[in-house]
């Protein structure tokens, strides 16, 4: 022993050493541990119930059953429903939502990160804060300025031509896969312009110096080098396409066109008796062909630092000129733009304003009564304040878990590091209405089983769905970030004597304070528009916003007051995004339901 | 001072997917000594610090620190349990600390026999002796390269370690600063009486630095010894390819027609008796190595048994304060490279003669 320590401080720091190693392995074990577990509960259990719940003969939660075929032989044997149908709809949904998306997306990304396009950074910014619109508003904005009968702008068209009825129709299978692809644009914007930027141009300029010819280079050398995050994007967009329910179950309503997701939830929720076996074992060849791609998907982005780079080392990027095209696609873009994003948020405003809407702006009736009757209409504030109940849950459960895990599997040795990370991509392949079913299923068993865990009726099935739904984005930005800090800091603390604890409290969480944060209110901004999640599983205490939005467009008197609401959630969303700017979190990030 | 060695490896295993990064590692490092690891990048030595201060788990192998056993086939100590001081090749100081906050950071944590009041003290001590006295309350994203350097030696040394790690401190400074630090080291050293292991692939760092040099190659010990040894005469053609500055080519031994066992090569034979011969063994491959600075142009011929070659310069030109001249010979791959103190006017294409004392030639067994 050294002479600085006597022998009777030795002993006592070994024998606090002793118990503090004990103590401190431990606090690691059960942190790690059941953040892990609650990831593996949380994304499994649902799915098992969902299972469970198409080979069973009774009700999800009635024992006295037995193990049955009949479900798979009625749905895809006999005709209880028209299977074929919905597959072929489901897949014209997501290829035209993909090609929507890439062309726009792609197109959009290239423009504006590798030309010299006039302004661009308003273009961007119009592209992006679309991103903070769900997909439902979008549908119904998109009614009230194209809709054949209620739409101004097409009943303006149509005068204008003197047409009978437009060769365009919003309703059509096409014209829902539009909308819903538009929807779509700022997520494939955002998959694909990290790896535009961070390409070093370095690889392009010395293929024009070797004699390539600029369009040559584009194809040998700048697009097999971004293959990697178009691939990805695309099944990212797909896999969303193939889940799709908000803007169809809008659209689609009118023509009775139904794709997996709505089928799914009118089985359950609009059939009397529900027919939850059906469901689920409809359900389950959308999982089987789901599942596929998720494989194929991992395998496309094994590389974890190509896919979803929110931060990395930026290249001065070469920018191309675009001679004196410039200005004319300006305007064409502009055009777009206009046509497609503000046009249709002006005319939701417009409607809101009327009493009541039928495609005509009459500017002596406008009135502002829908607001108010949004603000004091006792059901709409239950609705606000659950749903503001289950972002902040939602956000805080969300972020714990998420950040638990990247650390789990980016900082530890642990044995299950590549099941868990399997895990927290899974929910990719399981859209919104199947995962809403299988919470519903496993917490109908759940409550008849342990009592005291039913949760069924309360907000915290709809908080644990939308954590399940939005796992895979968010510990994507959870790895992405913890990979950016090096693993030495925290080792460099631990070899100065202190605790895994100590350690955590003292580098690590200080350093990821940031990420931390934002993760936060990116899940809380997600969940507060989630619609699939909470319409699978919501009773009549549990009603939030989405789902109040949803009945009154289905049942409600007329879309005006649609309107006032949606403009009032825009509103806030909007506003809140405006404030995280200031404090200056940027994130426009990643990915929607 | 205790005789006793300040660290103890013996065995050291560590399998990265089936292959052996480290296989069977024995090290010693002596009360307020400096070993020096050097190898090349990929030989494992940082994986043996990394063992060495718990943030990697060995597979096989024993590890006593101050003769307390820290890593065993039974006792896995965790980092914070073993008492060192550590450096990083990146310095990995934390970035939203100050500097004082960095240095103060293992005093408030590890356990030592400093009581708090003195830990003002002893941090802008450490800070004064490293002249960072100034930077305290800077943060730690405004320093230099060299500075994060003195912080991150400040924050291994604040706590009295016995034994100090440092993994490549230097190979992120440049060349001046490097020259530098390598003196401050050794005063920093002497000041507190640290034992030091030194990670490094720079040859001229570890000379410089160390009492002893292990010498590292795929994971296993190649040579352990004196600078000076391995410096002058390693025992295996890898050291002395690795250590030094030599102009290696390929030979055999021969018996010639005469009975005599000569050294032949593709432009030169050499009397093998006559050479520095680091083995005893028959006939068969060898390499040999021989210093640039061992070879002279014909003409400032200073001994009688010099060995004579002609050869043609094939690139010339002044490096730092001497002549370089690369020769080749005819028909042969081998190029030998040719420092004199003085500026000879040389060109391309010229024909040459050059000489060597045949006892500056060093022969291996080839392995």
């Amino acid at each position: 022993m050294s002479s600085k320590q006597s022998l009777f401080e030795a002993t006592r720091n070994g024998v606090k050493g002793l118990f503090g190693v004990v103590l401190d392995r431990a606090t690691k074990r059960v942190v790690l541990g059941v953040v892990t577990l609650l990831v593996t509960f949380l994304t499994v259990v649902p799915l098992l119930f969902l299972l469970w719940t198409s080979v069973w003969s009774g009700y999800p939660g009635e024992f006295a059953a037995e193990l049955t075929v009949e479900n798979f032989q009625s749905v895809y044997l006999g005709d209880f429903f028209p299977v074929w149908k919905i597959f072929r709809n489901s897949l014209s949904i997501a290829v035209g939502m993909t090609v929507t998306g890439l062309v726009f997306g792609l197109g959009a990304a290239w423009l504006f990160v590798r030309t010299d396009l006039p302004t661009k950074g308003g273009m961007e910014l119009v592209l992006l804060s679309c991103q903070a619109i769900p997909g439902y508003i979008y549908a119904i904005m998109y009614v009230t300025a194209y809709g054949t009968d209620r739409g101004l702008v097409a009943a303006v068209v149509r005068n204008a031509l003197g047409l009978e009825t437009l060769p365009i129709d919003i309703f059509s299978p096409w014209g829902i896969a539009f909308i819903a692809g538009i929807n779509v644009v700022p997520t494939f914007y955002l998959l694909t312009v990290p790896a535009l930027q961070d390409m070093d141009p370095a690889l392009e300029e010395v293929g024009r110096v070797h004699g390539a010819s600029l369009l040559s280079t584009v194809r040998s050398i700048s697009l097999p080098l971004i293959k990697p995050a178009i691939l990805s994007a695309t099944i990212v967009v797909f896999l969303y396409g193939m889940g799709e329910f908000a803007v169809v179950s809008i659209l689609g309503v009118k023509s009775g066109f139904d794709v997996y997701s709505t089928t799914i939830h009118t089985a359950i929720k609009g059939r009397f008796p529900p027919g939850y076996g059906e469901a689920a074992a409809l359900a389950c060849s959308l999982l089987v062909l789901m599942l596929v791609f998720v494989w194929y998907y991992r395998r496309v982005t094994a590389r974890k630092t190509e896919f979803m780079t929110l931060t990395g080392r930026r290249h001065r990027t070469h920018v191309w000129s675009l001679g004196r095209w410039r200005w004319p696609l300006a305007a064409t873009i502009w055009a777009v733009l206009l046509v497609v994003w503000v046009l249709p948020i002006f005319m939701l405003l417009v409607t809101s304003v009327h009493a009541d809407w039928y495609g005509q702006v009459n500017l002596s009736a406008l009135t502002l009564d829908h607001y108010v009757t949004a603000v004091t209409d006792p059901q709409l504030r239950t609705a606000f304040l659950n749903s503001l109940i289950v972002a902040v849950g939602a956000a805080t459960l969300g972020t714990v878990l998420v950040v638990g895990t990247a650390y789990y599997t980016e900082r530890t040795d642990g044995r299950f590091r590549g099941v868990v990370d399997f895990l927290s991509l899974t929910p990719l392949a399981v859209p919104g209405i199947i995962l809403g079913a299988g919470l519903l299923f496993t917490f109908l068993w759940v409550g008849e089983i342990v009592p005291f865990l039913n949760l069924y009726g309360t907000l915290l099935i709809i908080i644990v769905g939308c954590v399940v739904v939005y796992l895979p984005v968010s510990s994507r930005i959870a790895v992405g970030n913890i990979v950016q800090i090096h693993a030495e800091l925290e080792e460099a603390a631990r070899v100065a004597g202190a605790t895994w604890a100590q350690q955590m409290r003292e580098i690590f969480l200080p350093l990821f304070k940031n990420t931390a944060a934002v993760i936060w209110f990116f899940l809380a901004m997600l969940s507060i528009q989630l619609l699939s999640i909470p319409i699978m599983t919501y009773t009549s205490d549990t009603v939030v916003v989405p789902v109040r939005l949803f009945q009154l467009y289905s049942f409600g008197p007329g879309l005006a007051p649609v309107a006032a609401i949606s403009s009032i959630f825009i509103f806030l969303t909007v506003g809140f995004l405006l404030i995280l700017r200031r404090n200056g979190i940027r994130f426009y990030e990643l990915g929607q339901r | 001072m205790n005789t006793e060695p300040q660290l103890e490896i013996s065995g050291l295993e560590k399998r990265f997917e089936s292959e052996f990064e480290l296989s069977g590692i024995d090290l010693t490092v002596g009360s307020d000594e400096i070993v020096a690891l050097l190898g090349p990048s990929g030989c494992g030595k940082t994986t043996i610090l990394r063992c060495i201060a718990g943030v990697e788990t060995p597979e096989g192998g024993t590890i006593n620190i101050d003769g307390d056993t820290v890593e065993s086939s039974t006792v896995s100590k965790p980092p914070e349990e073993r008492h060192i001081g550590m450096v990083y090749q990146s310095y990995a100081i934390w970035p939203h600390k100050t500097v004082y906050e960095n240095v103060i950071f293992p005093l408030e944590h590890a356990s030592h026999g400093i009581p708090r009041s003195e830990f003002r003290n002893r941090v802008e001590g450490i800070l004064e002796l490293m002249e960072i006295s100034e930077l305290a309350d800077e943060p730690a994203t405004n320093l230099s390269g060299g500075q994060q350097q003195r912080t991150a030696l400040a924050r291994a040394l604040v706590h009295e370690p016995e034994l100090l790690l440092m993994d490549e401190p230097l190979s992120n400074l440049d060349k001046e600063l490097r020259k530098q630090m390598r003196y401050e080291l050794q005063r920093i050293q002497q000041e507190l009486g640290v034992s030091m292991l030194y990670v490094t692939h720079d040859q001229e760092e570890a000379f410089y630095l160390a009492d002893r040099v292990v010498v590292l190659r795929d994971g296993a010990v190649v040579e352990r010894g004196p600078p000076e040894k391995l410096y002058r005469s390693p025992d295996s053609p890898f050291t002395r390819r690795f250590v030094g500055a030599r102009n290696p080519f390929g030979g055999r031994i021969q018996t010639d027609t005469a009975g005599d066992r000569i050294v032949r090569t593709e432009f030169v034979d050499v009397p093998l008796s006559k050479t520095e011969y680091m083995s005893n063994g028959a006939d068969g491959d060898v390499d040999c190595f021989l210093r640039p600075d061992d070879i002279d142009i014909c003409g400032d011929g200073r001994e009688d048994d010099r060995i004579e070659m002609e050869g043609t310069v094939v690139a010339e030109g002044i490096l730092g304060d001497r002549y370089e001249i690369t020769v080749g010979f005819d028909g042969t791959d081998t190029e030998l490279t040719v420092h004199c103190d003085q500026y000879r006017d040389l060109s391309r294409g010229e024909r040459l003669t050059l000489g060597f004392a045949p006892k500056t030639l060093q022969v291996y067994r080839s392995q």
